[in-house]
């Protein structure tokens, strides 16, 4: 059993001694939990510079300048760590609510049930909620995507947010990660359905794939994010800057369903940061962080 | 006596309504002769309940958004449970890449449609006609609240959900229908056809020309057995009792774009979940019970005829001279080493399509058990049979 930090601190000398003692008083102080701080994350839909509807027409979207109105728009979220100035990545405990939260994994649900979304839901969902030792947080990483160990159980039996059948990839043994959905004014569908391929089993007769070639899951990390004020964006306009989506592969799904070599992913993987195709990874553009919060982002 | 028994009667009655643990009936299989007792997942054990309840679902139309479409409307009795389309068509008008497949013997296969290798259950596979959306087939997805709620509104389901499930306070789950649907599907088991009966005592059930084309089906020369061998004609199988589940996918060189072994981009076969290139057009191969009802043949139904098939065979893979799917398929590298031509005379391809053909099983296309149960129901709840 090793000495809990603070009594180690203690042992090494006098000079320790006062500014803990400011904080912590002596007695018992040493082994009890510190104390935690409820934070939220929140999360913003948009097109550019516009916020994200159901059924709201966005113009200039690609590179053959389209007009697209979206039908659909959710998203998986795991890992959430908080960084400290000194670079520590400390897990955000998920609030359990049941509904949009479950474990290490929350469900962002930027659409409303309205319009074209009619397959969707009413409720929405747009910040993730947990709590954290109390502390100074100065940057987040998470992860775009369903963990592997939960992403191919048996999809009948999941808890929600993993009962939300509009994100089985049953197909692929899974969940979409990511579904966006929308309809170009030349009536074109494009959408993005990103999750794991190249699945393969394992020896077992009912168990999961042992592995996928592709996890597709998206690391997100801001060095400079703070909960209380910023605001992750979610640019669906960033997302699509070097697609063309009047023109779809040939044979291949409407926009891009993570196929391997669906030759539609290409550009969409690379705004996610993923590897496609022999394409290395790089940085991400489809989240950033909008300072200050949502304040400054234009209404239509 | 009489008085007692009727008491005992309405106990029953009264418990299966109460939908209390009331022990239900156990299982017992009719299988014909020489067929092994099928796997059951060991969470999912057969009961009279859940098949009766899993045969109600699969006919019923409310199992699809749009209340139009069942399981029954791509998987037709009378087709020994595939249809006559080259590529399923759903709810919605959408076409699937692949043809909808029989589910006689289902039971018995450890990998389910056409090329999944990681769809292991008939519980798991019931989630994509169900939610899948490239392409809708029952177009549920973000309707499954909808589904709970008409379900519920119907007391028959109420009743036989609590009959089959009975112990759970809200049994009207997905789960619950999932495991019906797949206890039914494992009862739709066929194995009476001439070519069993010869098998099993009876050798005038089958016509001579038939018995030639079995023994060119179990030649060294033709090899068809290679890939539909066993006794249910094919080589993915398992049943209680085995070691281990085989699971075999192959090319059969029908196609070869390009040259390279190419295959339709919407149908790449097994690398769609390896992503090796050499598993490009490699597919399962189906039973060949009933195969005579199941054309047009293919997984993409691209062949219309028994005879077509031979002579795709017989050419060891198809050649398309022009079009986006030009290609030697005879050439196609990644072909199964069992699939090397033939040379057949006209008597030969007569027998041999004689033999498939002792291969329907004519009981299984109207056994009772399987039918549409509510055809004598109104308002009408059965699958529509495709326009």
């Amino acid at each position: 059993m090793h000495h809990h930090p603070f009594a180690r601190r203690l042992a090494a000398g006098a000079l320790a001694l006062t500014p803990l003692l400011a904080v912590f008083p002596l007695t018992g102080a040493a082994r009890r939990e510190p104390p935690r701080q409820p934070i939220t994350i929140t999360f913003a839909a948009v097109v550019g510079e516009q916020p994200f509807a159901c059924g709201q027409r966005y113009a200039d979207i690609g590179t053959a300048k389209s007009s697209i109105t979206p039908s659909e728009f959710r998203m998986f979220i795991s890992d959430v760590r908080l960084l400290t100035a000194d670079g520590k990545a400390v897990p955000l405990a998920l609030e359990q609510d049941g509904m949009w939260q479950s474990d290490g994994l929350a469900m962002l649900d930027f659409e409303d049930g309205t319009g074209p979304c009619s397959n969707g839901t009413r409720e929405r969902r747009t910040t993730i909620v947990g709590d954290a030792p109390a502390g100074t947080y100065t940057g987040i990483t998470f992860s775009i995507g369903v963990p592997f160990e939960r992403n191919h159980r048996d999809l009948a039996t999941q808890p929600a947010p993993l009962s939300v059948t509009r994100m089985f990839w049953a197909w692929n043994s899974g969940h979409k990660f990511v579904r966006l959905d929308a309809r170009t004014e030349t009536g074109k569908n494009w959408v993005l359905h990103l999750g794991s391929t190249g699945c393969m089993p394992n020896e077992s007769a009912t168990a999961p794939p042992a592995q996928c070639a592709n996890g597709n899951r998206v690391t997100v990390r801001f060095d400079r994010f703070d909960a209380a004020r910023d605001v992750v964006l979610a640019d669906v306009a960033a997302l699509y800057a070097d697609s063309n989506l009047e023109e779809n592969q040939p044979r291949t799904a409407a926009g891009c369903m993570s196929g391997p070599t669906d030759g539609d992913c290409q550009a969409i993987f690379a705004k996610l940061g993923l590897p496609f195709n022999g394409s290395p990874a790089g940085p991400q553009r489809f989240l950033r962080v909008q300072a200050g919060g949502l304040r400054t982002v234009r209404t239509p | 006596m009489r008085g007692g028994i009727a008491a005992a009667l309405a106990l029953v009655i009264g418990f299966g309504l109460l939908g209390a643990a009331t022990p239900r009936a156990e299982w017992r299989w009719e299988l014909p002769p020489g067929f092994p007792v099928p796997r059951v997942p060991a969470d999912n054990p057969m009961t009279v309940e859940k098949v009766t309840l899993g045969r109600h679902l699969f006919y019923d139309t409310r199992l699809s958004g749009n209340q139009t479409f069942a399981c029954a409307s791509c998987h037709i009795q009378s087709r020994a449970f595939a249809d006559a389309r080259p590529r399923g068509v759903g709810s919605t008008g959408a076409v699937h890449p692949r043809g909808s497949m029989s589910l006689a013997n289902v039971a018995y296969s450890p990998a389910l449609t056409w090329v999944n290798p990681n769809m292991k259950s008939l519980e798991q596979q019931a989630l994509v006609p169900m939610f899948g959306e490239e392409p809708v087939e029952l177009g549920l997805a973000g309707k499954e609240q909808e589904l709970y709620a008409r379900l519920r509104a119907d007391a028959r389901y109420r009743a036989m959900f609590a009959s089959a499930f009975g112990a759970e306070p809200e049994p009207i789950t997905l789960q619950n229908i999932t495991r019906a649907i797949a206890s039914f599907q494992r009862t739709l088991i066929s194995g009476r056809s001439p070519y069993d009966r010869a098998a099993h005592g009876d050798p005038s059930a089958m016509s001579v020309e038939a018995k030639r084309g079995e023994q060119l089906f179990f030649s060294e020369r033709l090899e068809c057995f290679h890939c539909h061998g066993g006794f249910n004609f094919t080589g993915t199988v398992d049943h209680a009792g085995r070691a281990f589940a085989e699971v075999e996918f192959h090319n059969t060189g029908l196609y070869n774009i390009g040259g390279r072994g190419g295959f339709p981009k919407e149908n790449p076969g097994l690398m769609d979940f390896t992503q090796r290139p050499d598993d490009e057009g490699k597919m399962k191969a189906p039973t060949l019970r009933n195969v005579a009802l199941t054309a047009p043949y293919m997984h993409d139904g691209s062949i219309p005829t028994l005879e077509g098939v031979i002579e795709h065979y017989a050419a060891g893979g198809r050649t398309i001279s022009s079009g986006p799917h030009a290609g030697d398929g005879s050439r196609n590298p990644n072909k199964s080493e069992f699939i090397n031509g033939f040379e057949l005379t006209a008597r030969e391809r007569l027998d041999l399509v004689a033999f498939l053909h002792s291969l329907t099983d004519s009981s299984f296309l109207t056994d009772p058990r399987f039918s549409d149960p509510w055809l004598d129901t109104l308002p009408r709840r059965g699958a529509r049979r495709p326009r």
